[in-house]
């Protein structure tokens, strides 16, 4: 068998995106502006709907961290396979999964059904990974089969997003990988109560109110974990509680 | 990496003295997975701090002794992003750390302190410390350990000023209950409509499920879905 290579409309564009994404990591930018901004990239680069980051906290709970959209049936489909699917298969064994056929009858009969709802044909688990240390999955929705060589890129970009939390020999220092998660998923509960606040105040949904955060951490220069510790904090002299003001 | 680590945990909960209240068996817990001499959970709420359970007076007395000097592992943790570990209190960096809390420790033999707030978000309801007559760095499973037990303990600080009192260990078992997105969500949408801190808001919710008796995770489903509204 031929080595399969990368597949791309654009090559200039998969070099820009892993540069911002090893810049976004030398930076020390935040765990979950790194896996969000991974799951928007894999929805410009690959024939894709949808991408999701799940991470595995210390309960053994896989927790959204990023998001290529903040809609709510996305997130159902994340959040079931904490019971079944191909995230679950895929962060326990470390190694790919791919379902094409999503079939009532399959290994996640609940996961195809939600899938299937949402239009999405065939669904992609890649694992966040570093030697045989698997600390969560790359989640791919897709309205048609991905070819090998696009399942590459989508990898390639899983292990740059992945030195993030492993810069360090995860046997040396499981201990900050356990802090980096854990910090990752306190982020993403900061966000989701300022999402909360934002909805409330302006009676949208927490879909819209995320909108709304993220155009206004573009405006201020601020991170969207800032803008949101901002919000929940009444922080009358941030530029950002300004911008939200009804 | 720690998968079945929370249903062990939940194991040796069980298996704890039966007359001990939850937050009791949480700190008995932590002493044998921890490798500590005494393990406490204090309560900071609305900056207040006030001692909740421990396993042992000296857990309590070093807990108060912190809060007292405003200095201390367990004082910087309430509202820390992540756990304060001290591999040593009586190293050179600790003491000069926290001058007025090294002699206390030094007095009672303590070397090492793991200090894990306890958090959701932006909320902050308190720490869970853990304290050892040896030094040393916890392991990875202890960290790991100390964040679950910090997760229960959050849940039943929630519970225990919700008013709830059933000695129920399924009611703060909800495997990643406080990480839920809805109930963030719906933390988030009552903390704006009630004019409150986010705590106050998760306090409410709990006392709701608790009154209406349906599980915490349904409450905030029908928050977010605005077909239930919390009154003032």
């Amino acid at each position: 068998m031929s080595k399969p290579t990368y597949e791309i409309a654009d090559a200039t564009e998969l070099a820009i995106t892993l540069i911002d994404i090893t810049r976004a990591v030398t930076q020390g930018a935040e765990t979950i502006e790194i896996f969000t901004s991974l799951a928007e990239k894999c929805v410009d680069l690959l024939p894709v709907k949808a991408a999701g980051i799940l991470l595995r906290d210390v309960t053994g709970t896989l927790q959204v961290i990023g998001a290529s959209s903040p809609s709510a049936h996305l997130l159902d489909l994340f959040q079931v396979q904490n019971d079944e699917g191909p995230c679950l298969e895929c962060s326990t064994t470390g190694f790919p999964v791919s379902d094409s056929e999503l079939s009532p009858t399959g290994p996640w009969p609940r996961f195809a059904k939600l899938s299937r709802a949402q239009n999405f044909t065939a669904v992609y688990a890649l694992p966040l990974r570093s030697r045989d240390v698997t600390i969560g999955a790359l989640n791919l929705f897709a309205t048609e089969p991905l070819s090998e060589g696009r399942l590459l890129v989508a990898q390639a970009l899983a292990d740059a997003a992945t030195l993030s939390l492993l810069q360090i020999d995860p046997h040396v220092d499981l201990q900050i990988v356990i802090r980096r998660i854990h910090l990752a998923v306190e982020s993403r509960n900061t966000l989701l109560q300022a999402q909360g606040m934002i909805a409330q105040r302006f009676s949208i949904d927490a879909e819209e109110a995320l909108v709304r955060i993220r155009d206004v951490s573009a405006q201020t220069a601020l991170t969207v974990v800032e803008v949101a510790t901002a919000i929940i904090a009444r922080d009358q002299r941030s530029p950002a509680v300004a911008l939200l003001t009804r | 990496m720690v998968d079945d680590r929370l249903h062990a945990i939940a194991d040796k909960i069980r298996a704890t003295d039966p007359h001990l209240n939850l937050g009791q068996k949480l700190c008995a817990v932590g002493v044998e997975v921890l490798g500590a001499t005494a393990v406490s959970i204090a309560l900071v709420f609305n900056h207040a701090y006030s001692p909740v359970s421990a396993s042992s007076e000296l857990a309590t007395l070093l807990d108060e002794e912190q809060f007292a000097l405003g200095n201390g592992p367990t004082f910087d943790a309430q509202n820390a992003a992540g756990p304060v570990i001290i591999e040593d209190t009586h190293a050179h960096r600790a003491s000069h750390k926290w001058p007025a809390f090294t002699p206390v420790a030094a007095k009672h033999n303590i070397h090492g302190v793991f200090a894990f707030p306890l958090r959701v978000g932006t909320a902050y309801l308190g720490v869970l410390t853990a304290y050892r007559h040896s030094p040393g760095q916890p392991s990875a499973q202890q960290y790991a350990d100390g964040l679950i037990l910090a997760s229960l303990a959050t849940a039943e600080l929630v519970r225990h000023q919700a008013g709830v009192t059933s000695p129920e260990l399924a009611d703060i078992f909800e495997p990643g209950l406080y990480d839920q997105s809805a109930l963030q969500i719906a933390a988030g949408m009552v903390a704006e409509s009630l004019n409150c801190p986010i705590v106050v808001a998760l306090v409410r919710i709990r006392a709701r499920a608790f009154s209406d008796d349906k599980p915490v995770s349904e409450i905030a489903r029908a928050i977010v879905a605005r077909e239930i509204i919390l009154e003032k």
